[in-house]
């Protein structure tokens, strides 16, 4: 059983509330979180290979910065959390990074406001394809959308 | 000719020359004044100036500008949609091409056709002129909606349909324009087989020219050469040159031919903004973006305020029954075109329908400007007679004027009433909170040191200073259960911290350069870093912000293809 549940994100926002869904949930479980953020093809494919580093330099300080505010926002400092910057198709990178941790469960954030609930489930659907643990849906509110 | 009469013409072509140097000083003049009210009152710039150049041509103008449909077409067309294409991202126009290309091709097809048998029917002006005016008012002029979607805070996704819709029409409706006007002409019968050659050869010639011309400049030119000043001037040329080249194709190989000038640019922008920028340097992408945004307020205040000049509202008063028959006709087929197509394009791409909220504002931003006027003004009495022309012109100019003042007005009471304005409302309570929480701040510490000046009792002092905590605490917690409503402002927030740390960390560094402390070459290097950082923001929230759902479509395309 690994000891990181993977928290999944591939945009900007409603972000922070479900970062903080899938902190409280690591906690709980004793387990640490790896923040698994996804520069995606359709919206970052088209950058130069030099341009696309500091972007994802970049976003990797913005997102240490976030897990040390929710951190203390929710006082779990002890909490162990990294982040991971990814790039290419969503369901491919979550797929080749879980396979690499074996037992772990993937929380998936998702966008809001949520227009497009389909969109959404096609993706749960080809993570769950491509993966044997868990993945579970977390909206900003915190209700998850599909509990299977 | 002796001297006299040479010395003669020059001086009328020199004082001319001043007369129209004259007039563009007095138009920016007026511009700047129009946008510094229009600001103030929160009204739509471009549509203030339209009013203000109606008020002037009513009055009596003192502005005498040529309005001749080269000045706008060759002149003041180009760079608007140079500018418009700079900011259009790819991936975003490429997950919503089906739409977009079945608005433009389609729709303005049949609204051509649609608005053509209106024409002819109901204000008995023949058929080919009635299709020309089909044409030339399928054409939609977004820049009114476009600025104010960024100052509401719409979403992304209904600006690049918009927007990309227009640039799209604009070239269809140029070609059916034409073709309507040479088959009047009789010097080319018209037939459907024609008709056909000729969009396809003109759109292709277009797009050929564009590709070829975008990327010698975005591929070379840019990635080669590293200078502000000379890479924005090439993209300048680019724009003129594209557009000119296309149109002036023909003269250039002694063929009777041309090509879309309008496609040219479109597509000549579209690689400078997706391919060029990114093989600059941050310097430049700076340097061309405030040059171009500097270029489309005086190019766009220059257009709106020669439409409200061109309009002549006494005509518009002595034709109104073919003025209010072509603004009920274009309007109730835009409704039947935006709602029909968006049904047929949610066959067609299921995974990425255009929401019903959008096709509303859709409907509501289909305005019409400077290509429907430049287009209405090239008619003359050679091809049409002297009744059909002013009808056709009137027409045009009631149709451009209702959108701009009546559509243009009262968008963002639409948007606002279909909830796709939320965003700036939510950001300025934000920011009331924030200024709250920083006002009480300062106050409280004023008040610490009065008590430490001796100016206010200590106890006094003290007693304030705890009052304004009190108040701090309560905006702080009003913040945040703020933030915790709308989650999507903790990004914004974060962003803009890092933003203005940036910022920061500039002025630091200029100021051990400054002392002396490091080597210039080191300094050259951070702020090369920083600028490619502060960019790196920049992007990442154009990307996220708007439209978190593409992510997915691209990626079951590409997986159901594989």
């Amino acid at each position: 059983m690994a000891d990181e549940l993977v928290y999944v994100s591939w945009g900007g926002t409603g972000r922070g509330a479900t970062l903080r869904t899938a902190m409280e949930r690591a906690s709980a479980a004793g387990k640490g979180l790896l923040y698994l953020a996804i520069l995606d093809d359709a919206s970052f494919a088209d950058l130069d290979a030099t341009f696309l580093a500091v972007v994802k330099d970049e976003l990797e300080w913005l997102l240490d910065a976030q897990l040390e505010v929710t951190k203390a926002q929710l006082g779990i400092e002890e909490l162990p959390v990294r982040v991971l910057i990814r790039g290419g198709d969503v369901a491919e990178q979550v797929a080749e990074v879980v396979t690499t941790m074996g037992e772990t469960e993937v929380i998936v954030g998702a966008p809001v406001p949520l227009a497009d609930h389909e969109s959404i489930e096609s993706l749960l659907e080809m993570i769950r394809g491509r993966v044997t643990v868990p993945v579970d849906l977390i909206t900003a509110d915190a209700e998850g959308l599909d509990p299977t | 000719m002796n001297v006299a009469v040479l010395a003669a013409e020059e001086g009328e072509q020199v004082s001319e020359f001043i007369a129209q140097e004259s007039a563009v000083v007095l138009m920016l003049a007026i511009a700047a004044l129009v946008a510094v009210a229009a600001n103030r009152l929160r009204f739509p710039f471009t549509v203030a100036l339209v009013v203000v150049g109606l008020l002037a041509s009513v009055l009596g103008s003192v502005v005498s500008v040529d309005v001749s449909p080269d000045v706008i077409l060759f002149l003041l067309v180009p760079p608007l949609l140079f500018e418009a294409t700079l900011q259009l991202p790819w991936p975003k126009l490429r997950a919503d091409l089906v739409p977009i290309m079945l608005f433009a091709l389609v729709g303005t097809a049949v609204g051509t056709l649609a608005v053509g048998a209106l024409v002819h029917i109901t204000v008995s002006v023949p058929w080919t002129a009635a299709f020309a005016f089909g044409a030339l008012i399928s054409a939609t002029d977004p820049v009114a909606v476009i600025a104010l979607f960024k100052t509401l805070g719409a979403p992304k996704r209904l600006a690049v349909l918009v927007e990309g819709e227009s640039l799209f029409n604009d070239a269809v409706a140029v070609v059916a324009f034409g073709l309507a006007v040479t088959a009047a002409a009789g010097d080319d019968p018209f037939t459907l087989t024609g008709a056909v050659t000729d969009f396809v050869v003109v759109s292709a010639g277009g797009l050929g020219i564009g590709l070829i011309l975008g990327y010698l400049v975005s591929s070379v030119f840019l990635a080669r050469v590293d200078d502000p000043l000379i890479e924005t001037s090439t993209t300048l040329a680019l724009a003129y040159g594209s557009f000119l080249l296309a149109e002036e194709f023909g003269v250039l190989v002694g063929l009777d031919l041309h090509f879309s000038g309008i496609l040219a640019v479109v597509t000549a922008g579209l690689m400078v903004g997706n391919v060029g920028m990114h093989n600059t340097s941050p310097s430049t992408r700076l340097t061309l973006e405030h040059f171009w945004e500097l270029l489309t307020f005086v190019v766009n205040a220059m257009v709106f305020l020669v439409i409200g000049l061109a309009i002549s509202l006494d005509d518009l008063a002595q034709h109104f029954t073919a003025f209010v028959i072509a603004i009920v006709g274009v309007l109730v087929l835009r409704v039947v075109l935006i709602h029909g197509l968006s049904t047929v394009s949610a066959w067609a791409q299921p995974n990425r329908t255009v929401p019903k909220p959008y096709r509303h504002v859709m409907v509501w931003a289909g305005l019409r400007g400077a290509i429907s006027l430049a287009l209405v003004l090239t008619l003359d009495t050679t091809v049409f007679d002297q009744d059909t022309v002013e009808t056709l012109k009137v027409m045009t100019y009631g149709v451009v004027l209702f959108t701009l003042l009546i559509q243009g007005t009262t968008i963002s009471w639409l948007m606002e009433r279909l909830g796709l304005t939320n965003k700036i409302e939510t950001e300025l309570t934000q920011q009331r909170h924030q200024a709250r929480i920083f006002m009480a701040r300062a106050g409280q510490t004023e008040v610490a040191r009065l008590g430490a000046d001796g100016v206010l009792f200590n106890d006094m002092a003290t007693s304030l200073g705890r009052t304004y905590q009190r108040d701090i605490a309560e905006h702080m917690g009003r913040l945040r259960s703020h933030m915790a409503g709308h989650p999507e402002l903790e990004v914004a927030m974060l962003l803009q911290a890092r933003r203005d740390a940036l910022v920061v960390e500039r002025s630091a560094l200029n100021e051990v350069v400054f002392s002396g402390l490091i080597d210039p070459l080191v300094a050259n290097e951070l702020t090369i870093e920083l600028d490619n950082r502060m960019a790196a923001l920049d992007l990442l929230e154009e990307r996220w912000e708007s439209d978190p759902l593409p992510t997915f479509d691209a990626g079951f395309e590409e997986s159901s293809n594989g």
